[in-house]
């Protein structure tokens, strides 16, 4: 199966614009595409096959017309069924999310992405409420990797990842609490990025973490990230944290070299020690010559406070969702998935003064990683340590040691953009990921270096076969 | 060990209860290591010196 005849959706917009192709033959492929790959790997909670089909239908009348079209007229997308939309009822995946709170019409990002035309091919799978693991007991699809169907696809945006990689659709929405739009990225080999706290409207979202949600598109490409960045972003008096900043044009900002960008490196290892998969190491080493021959100036690296900012994205994370859940959890136990309540549970083990200390520990984070982005202008690590897990090989990541080999819950504590692209494959063909984080509102930075990268590599364009 | 932790600590089934949750009998286990390893886990963000002075700010204020 061919499963996408376009690149990305810079490419697929110019056949667009060029009538070499119509929104309802695009959308159609990712239908198509969809019902080949959804039964194997759980790509949705529910599809809008019916209703993309007919959007698609009337962004060609529009065209043919010569109306006004936006940005991402006719482009397929899937949107994590833990925000809000018009059409669909939404779940966050879980028997217990008031289905009247998703009622409530279209998140504002989803609102953004509408207006400049886009067409919703599903909602997407996550873990309920965007954390713990599945549960078969439970009426809901099993994500799975499509580069290895014993595989997990990552999460929390797992629908989100695997529909991106196998061509269901050209891109998508995916949140980041602790790493749910980086380690799906990595492990289903395609590009996602966490832009900075606050500047992305979080409204019709439903919360894990209030301090350290982030809303992120998940693409096939660095330059389709900042495509879809750029209509995301901007501030909105829904979301009290949403930033009133301007938004940089990111598209602009990807000119394809890095002389004059110091770069700092941390492979991490001391974290991930024995259990790394040996192919990571090797892979990083030959993605950060890439970025020197692209004119980065690489140096090395520690990145400070690392297991105590990750241990306070853990408190902080916890404590806020149990505060959110307590009631459904005090009531409900058992119409929860067994590892989603066990594991926001865990906040109850943490103290009002532990929540507060997670607090100060973050600010003494943030100041030390702005200290470290004084001296060099990206940092870039590992996304993971190794190559997706089976379902059984995932440790709990109710507490830090379940994060050894995942690198990205440090970044949600201090706030920082971060993005995954693909950097190579594990010995057993499972794709692993380059992170690349900027300072506050520095999105512009992170994906200018990620497609610097992918101007020279070919990782990006790997998909996987149908089996 | 959970039976270490217990001489120490409250249970997780304590602490748990406190919040009026009440896991399944077959749960116990793994809440009491999730327990022991948290307690662990956040006993280190005492450990951070630099904490001591600071403010627990989170990172934007919000507007008026």
């Amino acid at each position: 199966v061919n499963v996408s005849q376009f690149v990305d959706i810079v490419e697929a917009k110019k056949a667009l614009d060029n009538k070499r192709v119509s929104a309802v033959e695009l959308v159609q492929e990712a239908v198509d595409v969809a019902e080949l790959w959804d039964p194997k790997i759980g790509i949705f909670v529910s599809s809008l096959a019916d209703e993309a089909i007919a959007t698609a239908k009337k962004i060609d009348e529009a065209r043919a017309h010569g109306g006004e079209l936006g940005a991402l007229a006719g482009i397929p997308l899937g949107i994590k069924d833990i925000l809000t939309t018009d059409e669909s009822v939404t779940t966050a995946q879980s028997l217990v999310l008031d289905r009247s709170w998703g009622a409530q019409g279209d998140a504002v990002v989803v609102k953004r992405l509408r207006q400049q035309g886009s067409v919703f091919v599903g909602k997407t799978t996550t873990m309920e409420f965007a954390i713990g693991m599945p549960d078969e007991n439970k009426p809901f699809p099993i994500p799975r990797n499509p580069w290895s169907l014993d595989r997990w696809p990552g999460g929390s945006s797992s629908g989100t990842g695997s529909g991106v990689a196998v061509g269901a659709f050209l891109a998508g929405l995916g949140t980041d609490t602790g790493g749910s739009i980086r380690i799906p990225s990595a492990y289903c080999g395609i590009s996602g990025i966490m832009p900075t706290f606050g500047r992305v409207p979080k409204s019709g979202c439903a919360p894990l973490g209030y301090s350290l949600d982030h809303i992120g598109p998940m693409a096939n490409s660095a330059r389709d990230l900042a495509l879809l960045l750029g209509i995301l972003a901007g501030h909105d008096v829904s979301d009290p944290n949403c930033v009133d900043l301007p938004v940089d044009d990111y598209s602009a900002a990807l000119t394809g070299d890095l002389r004059g960008i110091k770069i700092g490196i941390d492979d991490l290892s001391r974290i991930a020690g024995a259990e790394a998969d040996p192919s990571v190491l090797p892979s990083f080493t030959e993605a950060i010559k890439v970025l020197e021959g692209a004119g980065a100036q690489i140096v090395p690296v520690e990145l400070p406070y690392y297991d105590e900012i990750v241990i306070a994205t853990l408190v902080t994370m916890y404590g806020e969702a149990l505060a959110y859940h307590q009631n459904d959890l005090a009531t409900r136990w058992d119409d929860y998935f067994q590892n989603t309540r066990e594991v926001i549970s865990s906040g109850a083990f943490y103290s009002a003064a532990d929540y507060v200390q997670a607090q100060r520990v973050r600010r003494v984070g943030q100041k030390a990683i702005a200290t470290l982005l004084r001296e060099v202008d990206l940092v870039v690590t590992p996304t993971t340590s190794a190559g997706a897990p089976t379902p059984d090989g995932f440790p709990t990541v109710a507490t830090a040691s379940g994060f050894k080999l995942m690198h990205t819950p440090y970044w949600n504590s201090t706030g920082n953009p971060a993005a995954s692209i693909p950097m190579g494959f594990t010995a057993d063909g499972l794709p692993l990921g380059l992170q690349i984080a900027g300072p506050w509102f520095g999105e512009a930075s992170v994906l200018r270096a990620a497609d610097a990268f992918q101007r020279r590599t070919e990782w990006h364009l790997k998909h996987p076969n149908l089996p | 060990m959970a039976n270490e932790t217990s001489e120490e600590t409250p249970s997780a089934q304590a602490l748990l209860a406190r919040q009026h949750l009440f896991p399944n009998p077959d749960e116990i286990p793994f809440m009491d290591e999730i327990a022991r390893q948290a307690r662990a886990d956040a006993d280190r963000l005492y450990a951070v010196p630099e904490a001591r002075y600071e403010d627990p700010s989170l990172i934007f204020h919000p507007r008026p």
